[in-house]
């Protein structure tokens, strides 16, 4: 298992993976996920507007991520 | 009796130039109504959890019998532990069982044991087979092998219910029936995140299809094989799997073994899906239930409901009615015939994977979990984590804990059949709930009056004694 602390946007609604109907939580949030890669992304009006990716994270790591705006939003 | 015969050769003519369709396309009207946890009532701290194993009715009668013992367990609430059930997963004959649990409640329990557990399911199967008309109908390509299975659960038991039945009924548990894809030879467990990766509906899919794909074992029943609705120009939606198919295989092997068959299922690559028993995969039902408590792609996602503290306690059932019947072959020089090595290479994968897959959930619950915790650096996931691995309660009801040999070998020795005796009925209604708090071994009583203290509950009266259950099974030998 890793874990990973999403940190900002503040507030803002986390999902992972391209699941857009279950958020992880309100940011900052600490998400527990299985090892590898994983991306995270906030959405307003039905468009990713923030978006960070993590790589290869093995098993046991504790990250702390803030996710970057994504320009333009990304229709989902 | 001449238009009869014409009118029967006219419908064998036409049937054959189509294979049954046994599940829908997903639209955007069925899309709205899903099958899935998050959507049926809110459940409390304590996350119960109950998986059945294959092996026929005696599969089909233990994991009843363990859930009318947790009936007897009672709760501050004035509910049962039953009740409280909120995810039940199964394989093959289990599901028979889990099934109608889901669909009914407690309430089945009767009809269940009246009209299944108790009646002759085989002969209904093998005259099927042996009727002239059922026999021409069979050797078209609209009705297999597995139909008849699919009919007689319908008749029996379930009526041509579909998952949208169990939406409409609003209540826990959570029914994940597994079967296996008998091509890739993973768990195939029917949810609507695995239907939508073949862009087809859950609802629509009728009970009795799901549980006899569950149990639909090789050679003797033919697979249920499912359309991928999906195509490479219109692939399904898989919320994960790309992440994972970016992911090193060094680095979380399962998990990028797990998108790979997801991403043929989505990409629309794969046009069927030939289901097997999912014994085949996973006997025990509790891939799946793995996959959510460990962070799995997954929309149920239990480990951070667990981190968030909306999970406090676990409790973990997990019903193994496996047989060992001696085998005569290891005594003889003789070359096993075709039977018996088709039987045998069957049999010992199945026994393989459960094993396994026993080992890794006991691992998980009893070691992981604290494990989980140790290396969280967040204080508060940390605290809640460490509160979920010391509230768990792993209770296995398996066949092995009994510590008498001839009693074990008498229940190891009943048949796996959709046919057993009033006898071995009986004695299987009394060994579920005589193994959940074995008292005739300390490690699993002192497990039980944890699980007892974790939820604050009491057994109301007494449950069935492993003597009594010995004596009953021993007696129908």
């Amino acid at each position: 298992m890793i874990f990973v602390k999403v940190q900002a946007p503040a507030g803002r609604n986390i999902y992972v993976g391209g699941d857009y109907e279950n958020s992880k939580g309100l940011a900052p949030v600490t998400i527990i996920l299985a090892a590898g890669s994983h991306t995270f992304e906030t959405v307003f009006s039905n468009a990713v507007d923030f978006r960070a990716q993590v790589q290869d994270v093995p098993d046991g790591t504790n990250l702390k991520i803030s996710l970057d705006p994504v320009s333009p939003p990304e229709p989902i | 009796m001449r238009r009869a015969a014409l009118f029967l050769l006219l419908s064998v003519m036409l049937a054959a130039c189509d294979y049954p369709v046994r599940n829908q396309a997903l639209t955007s009207a069925n899309a709205q109504a899903k099958y899935e946890l998050k959507y049926l009532p809110d459940g409390d701290d304590t996350l119960v959890i109950v998986t059945a194993s294959g092996g026929g009715t005696r599969a089909a009668a233990l994991a009843m019998s363990v859930l009318q013992a947790m009936d007897r367990i009672k709760l501050p609430s004035g509910q049962s532990l039953t009740d409280k059930v909120d995810i039940v997963s199964s394989v093959s004959g289990g599901s028979v069982t889990a099934g109608y649990f889901a669909l009914y409640g407690k309430d089945g329990f009767d009809t269940l044991e009246s009209s299944f557990l108790r009646r002759d399911g085989m002969s209904p199967l093998i005259g099927s087979i042996l009727n002239p008309f059922s026999l021409a109908v069979l050797s078209t390509p609209s009705k297999e092998r597995i139909d008849l299975l699919i009919d007689y659960l319908d008749r029996q038991l379930f009526q041509g219910k579909t998952f949208e039945d169990l939406v409409q009924r609003r209540r826990r548990p959570y029914l994940i029936l597994n079967a296996a894809d008998m091509v890739e030879g993973v768990p195939f467990p029917f949810t609507t995140y695995t239907m939508n990766l073949l862009c087809s509906d859950l609802g629509t899919m009728k009970l009795s299809t799901a549980v006899a794909a569950s149990a639909a074992f090789p050679v003797a029943l033919s697979p249920v094989t499912l359309k991928n609705y999906c195509t490479p120009s219109a692939p399904g939606r898989a919320p994960g799997v790309r992440d994972a198919l970016q992911s090193s295989w060094y680095v979380n092997p399962s998990r990028v073994a797990w998108a790979r068959a997801a991403s043929a299922y989505a990409s629309g690559s794969k046009q069927y899906i030939h289901l097997l028993d999912g014994g085949i995969a996973d006997n025990l039902g509790v891939a799946e239930p793995y996959r959510m408590l460990t962070g799995g792609d997954n929309t149920l996602d239990l480990i951070n409901d667990m981190g968030q503290g909306k999970i406090k306690k676990v409790v973990f059932v997990m019903v193994n009615a496996r047989s060992f019947k001696p085998s005569g072959l290891d005594s003889s020089p003789e070359t096993p015939g075709l039977l018996d090595m088709a039987l045998g290479s069957v049999d010992s994968s199945i026994d393989r994977a459960t094993f396994s897959t026993a080992e890794r959930l006991r691992t998980l619950l009893l070691a992981e979990l604290e494990q989980f915790a140790t290396q969280a650096q967040d204080p508060k996931l940390k605290a809640n984590l460490r509160a979920v691995a010391r509230n768990t309660t792993f209770l296995p009801v398996d066949f092995d804990g009994i510590r008498d040999e001839k009693c074990r070998q008498a229940f190891h020795s009943i048949a796996t059949s959709w046919s057993l005796s009033g006898a071995e009925i009986d004695a299987l209604k009394k060994v579920g709930g005589a193994l959940l708090g074995n008292d005739q071994d300390k490690v699993a009583r002192d497990n039980f009056a944890k699980m007892l203290k974790d939820v604050g509950g009491h057994v109301d009266g007494q449950l069935p004694t492993i003597e009594d259950a010995c004596r009953t099974v021993q007696g129908a030998g």
